[in-house]
């Protein structure tokens, strides 16, 4: 365009309203401009608008949801709480360990070779090397991934000094280890292991726990997270002027002190595991109790498993029967189970008819309600009697011949169902139900443990004369271990019911005393005078009676024995029947203190015996024998047993021969010379080990004598003094568990704990347990 | 009047008797839009710098490099360069600008799109840039020629409407729609000022609606797709780790600061989060560092550019001033407007600068070379006052 001249043409423009003569721009274009510029203005107001939507209301949360991205938020783990047990030894502790993690972003960015990493690591983590490269390989330009979780000390400690050799080492500056960090977090322990499993329980990979304890108190156990909050950048970096940090430091966990006395622990479980395995029991459960606090000295189910390594399955067996499955659903499924299983805290999960056990509890009513005394009879026991007419049934009597008539005691004594069934008429099923009620039996215990199985009875309603009567004699009501233990506890203490708990004391991570649970008696059931009477009969049963297999030499204890059929099958003898053999023992009977419940679940013993008495009798006696004197309860043996009673033996090598018998005579020990010296140079048993007293010390006179073996003979089924007899004359000794009545012909050797034929050393103490056959419950 | 434009007058003075100063009202928003624009481009800029670059200064030293000389080019043009000149570079710039846009159409092409002329040793020319200013400086031209005529169509519309199709057709083969609507906004709004009948804006919208209506009719497959791009403008969320992100980043950023912000250099979307915190973006960050309240503070100094540019286009010597004054005061407006429509998601995304604000060294020296062409305008009108 060439235009004349622009300059003359534009300024020729300038004719403009007088009003503003310094523009030669005109009105219109004013007035188009300023629209132009209003229209601006109008959308910068829909901006100001919308920010102020977005910055000052922000209803949608933008700036929230921001953070959320922009803020790490990294939990500081508390520490979890200890378990300690009733003297303050730990159970169950946490302690720092470390989870090693990689960065492969960390390394691609500063040149690691992955596979001088996968070497170096898999040695020190005992990993599979390819299996690492791998890992690593599949999570390029990730800031996390696993490489083993809690790796304790050494390990951690070997990790990052590897790594600062190697980053030191010439060479190795442009491609140095980086990406591998060790984050702290804690692990459980158990320091005994199996010891208390099921009460215990364990915890997760996360720190929660799974079972027992630690599930019941897991709140009070972890304490609080803490947290770090701090900016990140979108790659996943703290910022390094980070503006918005907040911490907020960890809580540690409450310990919890609970009733559960190691001693007594591991007394209960020894014993009962040794029933399980010589009875072929499906599983034990034990408790030890209180009876006048509540506490829970010992809990047990038996097997057990591993606390630190809870999910191998104790079950070989079924562990590779499982492994075999080759469906990974069903695997899974199974492996639950069976998990579940073996975890279960049976004593106070598992419902059970309790059998006669259960007498003393429709004993207990009967006598507290005035419906009965001890003199009350009822017609002759025949060995069955008739519960219904039309079509008549029968409930038959474990002594087949019959009992013939007897009073209360007798009745409890000789467990006779016919008793206990016309007993349970006389009361009335209104009476009984109340004091089933009043028992706790229609409620659950409240222990402090987790999954606690309510009892299963008979309701009000539903109580008929047939029901009432096989709910007299045990064979009806369904009930935990906890939940017998705890009315059996009541009938005797005094008739309180008091509310069993396991964990007496909470404290914080100072020690300081958080909470102290006490006793909470619930109600008084029956009266002290009606309790007292219950103690006395069973004392008289374990002394003179059906549960002289409980007998413990110096102490007074009462018990009472009892065997239910799993099956209900309530009359006629049944191959395909499976028993529960269960005891309870309490001692002293004078002033119950403490209480032993042992229930074996479907016991297949060698012995043949399927009787409560037989099988979980000796174990109450184990236990009882043993804790009695731990808890500071002083025997007091009459001269029978005094005379026997294990004591340690005295030291006498060195001494003249002479001299050696005379110090084992004067502490009721005999002593056998061997060899031709005059001075003692061996003996066997050896110094301070405790044994029977009548037993045969053997002492060696020869220079560099040891001990000369011998084979145990089988005293099994023999009297008490046959066996004593055979096992003298084979130069060994006898230690009697299980009943030591040697008056009553039926008494005869059920066990010897060392196997006929095994080469012992002359002189070795061989234990043999004697069952009273005929107690027939 | 300051001492400095004093002694400056009188060299002007020596060149043009009748000049007056320039504009130092308009000069001291653009300095502080200048300086502001410095700072936040730091500020945002730093983390990705050194993220990306390992150099925080990375980008603020070329952007206050090319700030400075921009100013002095302003000052110069401002002062000492007769904006009537540009009457003769009217055509040579669309000519060039022209070529400009079919050179880039044969360049490697970056990010999908051809927008960039590489020359090597210098650096990169967006042919759109170009092509904005011969818009303004053409139009300005024929408006102030035809300014009598412009209610006619073969004067006031067609020669226009060929320009601005011509351009528009070659900036979408790149493409660059955001450009596209920029210089269509340019151009519309320069020849609305410069007098074109009402009548042909109504009929060119009554023209894009049935643009639209026979889109939707004769292809018809293109509805859902246009559907789905207002969809995930509405709700970014739709596909919030592709089109959506920017905006969500941007949403947050804005959000995060609310009444009064993080404080200056506390943004923790520009970490990354954020895709170039400081280019199309850097809206965000200054809303998320400064609050509303330094949102609202830049918004009013581009409204007080805009008056104080109005006051300018009012005073003008002559309408080719004034129409330069408007074109330029329009593309400055425009573009922040359309850019923080986009950052706070008012409008769909699409690439637009914040001027003064954004990074980009040659984009910068032009927009200043611009302002003192403004600033020359204003000089010839307070020229005419005294």
């Amino acid at each position: 365009m060439k235009g004349p001249d622009k300059r003359q043409q534009l300024n020729e423009d300038g004719n403009n309203p007088p009003t503003k003569p310094q523009s030669s721009v005109n009105f219109g274009m004013r007035v188009r401009a300023g629209i132009v510029a209003g229209f601006f203005a109008l959308f910068s107001c829909l901006l100001i608008f919308n920010l102020f939507n977005l910055q000052v209301i922000d209803e949608k949360g933008y700036a929230e949801q921001a953070e959320d991205q922009q803020l790490k938020d990294e939990t500081i783990t508390p520490n979890r709480g200890v378990i300690y047990d009733t003297n303050m030894k730990v159970l169950a502790r946490s302690a720092t360990v470390w989870d090693v993690t990689a960065s492969t972003r960390d390394m691609a960015t500063y040149g690691t070779d992955i596979y001088t990493v996968a070497r170096n690591l898999s040695q020190i983590l005992e990993m599979d090397e390819t299996e690492l490269v791998t890992k690593l390989m599949e999570n390029p330009d990730s800031n996390y991934v696993l490489i083993k979780r809690k790796v304790e000390k050494p390990v951690a400690d070997a990790i990052t000094s590897w790594m600062d050799e190697y980053n030191n080492t010439e060479g190795n500056e442009d491609h140095p280890i980086t990406g591998i960090y060790l984050t702290q977090t804690s692990k459980r322990y158990y320091p005994y292991g199996n010891l208390a499993s099921s009460v215990l329980g364990f915890t997760n990979v996360d720190g929660n726990g799974v079972t027992g304890l630690e599930l019941y108190y897991n709140e009070t156990l972890k304490g609080v997270e803490g947290r770090i909050l701090s900016t990140e950048n979108a790659w996943g970096y703290e910022l390094a002027n980070n503006n918005y940090q907040a911490k907020y430091d960890a809580q540690d966990g409450y310990s919890l002190v609970t009733t559960i006395d190691e001693t007594i622990q591991s007394c209960l479980e020894k014993y009962l595991y040794n029933a399980v395995v010589e009875h072929n029991v499906e599983r034990g459960m034990g408790i030890v109790m209180n009876v006048n606090t509540g506490e829970i000295y010992g809990m047990a189910t038996e097997p057990d498993f591993n606390l630190n390594d809870p999910y191998t399955l104790y079950d070989t067996e079924l562990a590779n029967q499982i492994a075999a499955i080759e469906d990974t659903t069903e695997q899974n499924k199974q492996l639950q189970a069976a998990w579940q299983s073996m975890w279960r805290n049976r004593a106070v999960s598992d419902i059970l008819f309790p059998g006669s056990v259960f007498k003393v509890i429709t004993a207990s009513a009967a006598l507290d309600s005035g419906k009965a005394t001890v003199d009350t009879t009822f017609e002759a026991c025949t060995g069955r009697i008739k519960v219904a007419s039309n079509p008549d049934v029968y409930m038959n009597c474990a002594e087949h011949s019959g009992h013939g008539v007897l009073n209360l005691a007798q009745g409890l004594d000789n467990s006779c169902n016919p008793y206990f069934i016309q007993l349970g008429w006389q009361m009335g099923a209104d009476t009984f139900c109340d004091y089933l009620q009043a028992f706790g039996f229609t409620e659950r215990t409240g222990i402090d443990m987790y999954d606690e199985a309510v009892s299963q009875t008979v309701s009000r309603e539903n109580m008929t004369a047939v029901s009432l009567a096989s709910s007299a004699f045990g064979q009806t009501s369904a009930v935990t271990p906890i939940a017998m233990i705890t009315a059996i506890s009541a009938a005797v203490n005094g008739g309180n019911l008091v509310q069993p708990h396991v964990v007496r004391q909470v404290l914080d991570s100072d020690g300081n005393i958080v909470e102290t649970i006490g006793t909470t008696v619930k109600r008084q059931v029956i009266s002290e005078t009606t309790s007292q009477t219950i103690c006395s009969i069973l004392e008289d049963s374990v002394d003179n009676g059906h549960g002289k297999n409980a007998h413990v030499p110096g102490y007074r204890v009462g018990g009472k024995s009892g065997t239910s059929q799993k099956n209900q099958g309530l009359s006629g003898e049944d191959d395909e029947q499976t028993y529960i053999a269960s005891f309870v023992g309490f001692a002293p009977a004078d002033d119950p203190e403490i209480a032993v419940l042992i229930v074996l679940d479907n016991p297949n013993s060698p012995t043949g015996s399927t009787y409560g008495g037989s099988l979980a009798g000796p174990v109450v006696q184990n236990i009882l024998s043993e804790t009695l004197p731990y808890l500071g309860f002083e025997p007091e043996y009459t001269e029978e047993e005094l005379a026997v009673v294990a004591s340690p033996v005295p030291d006498v090598v060195g001494s003249l021969a002479n001299n050696a018998l005379s110090t084992l005579h004067n502490a009721g020990f005999n002593g056998k010379i061997v060899g031709s010296g005059t001075t003692v140079t061996y003996q066997y048993p050896a110094a301070g080990i405790s044994v029977n007293r009548q037993s045969t010390i053997i002492l060696y006179t020869d220079e560099g004598a040891t001990g000369t073996m011998v084979q145990v003979p089988n005293v099994v089924g023999q009297s008490i003094r046959v066996a004593t007899e055979m096992l003298e004359a084979a130069g060994l000794n006898i230690s009697i568990t299980g009943t030591n009545d040697e008056s009553s012909g039926t008494v005869v050797a059920a066990l010897q704990r060392i196997e006929p034929g095994t080469e012992v050393e002359m002189g070795t103490v061989v234990e043999v347990e004697f069952h009273d056959t005929s107690a027939t419950d | 009047m300051p001492d400095a434009a004093k002694t400056l007058k009188k060299k002007v003075a020596f060149f043009r008797a009748d000049a007056g100063t320039i504009d130092w009202p308009f000069a001291i928003i653009v300095l502080i839009l200048v300086a502001f624009g410095l700072v936040m481009v730091f500020s945002a800029s730093y983390a990705t710098a050194l993220y990306r670059f390992d150099d925080s200064f990375k980008f603020i030293r070329q952007q206050a490099i090319f700030a400075f000389g921009g100013v002095i080019v302003m000052f110069f043009v401002g002062y000492k360069i007769d904006y009537h000149i540009l009457h003769r570079f009217a055509w040579p710039l669309m000519l060039g600008a022209l070529a400009l846009l079919v050179i880039v159409l044969f360049m490697e092409p970056l990010n999908g799109a051809r927008r960039w002329i590489v020359i090597p040793g210098l650096g990169t020319l967006q042919p759109s840039e170009v092509a904005k200013f011969a818009v303004i400086v053409l139009f300005a031209h024929i408006i102030s020629i035809n300014h009598k005529r412009m209610k006619k169509f073969s004067y006031g519309v067609l020669p226009f409407a060929v320009i601005l199709i011509i351009i528009a057709g070659l900036m979408l083969m790149e493409p660059h729609l955001s450009g596209t609507v920029l210089i269509m906004g340019i151009g519309a709004s320069m020849m609305f000022v410069g007098g074109t009948g009402i009548i042909w804006f109504v009929l060119a919208v009554l023209g894009a609606v049935a643009g639209v209506a026979g889109a939707v009719v004769f292809k018809p497959d293109l509805v859902p797709y246009a559907l789905e791009r207002i969809e995930t403008w509405q709700n970014p969320w739709l596909d919030s780790l592709g089109s959506g992100h920017q905006t969500i980043q941007s949403l947050y950023a804005i959000s995060s600061g609310g009444l009064t912000g993080l404080g200056i250099g506390n943004s923790r979307q520009k970490h990354l989060y954020l895709p170039e915190p400081h280019n199309d973006f850097i809206f965000s960050v200054i809303c998320e560092e400064l609050g509303f309240i330094g949102a609202l503070l830049v918004i009013f100094l581009f409204i007080a550019l805009l008056l104080r540019g109005l006051y300018i286009a009012y005073t003008a010597k002559d309408k080719f001033g004034s129409m330069l004054v408007v074109g330029i005061m329009v593309q400055v407006i425009l573009q922040a407007v359309l850019n923080i429509g986009v950052v706070t998601n008012t409008i769909p995304n699409t690439g637009i600068s914040l001027p003064f604000f954004s990074y980009g060294g040659t984009s910068l020296l032009m927009l200043l070379g611009e302002m003192g062409v403004v600033l020359s305008v204003s000089r010839e009108g307070s020229g005419r006052k005294t």
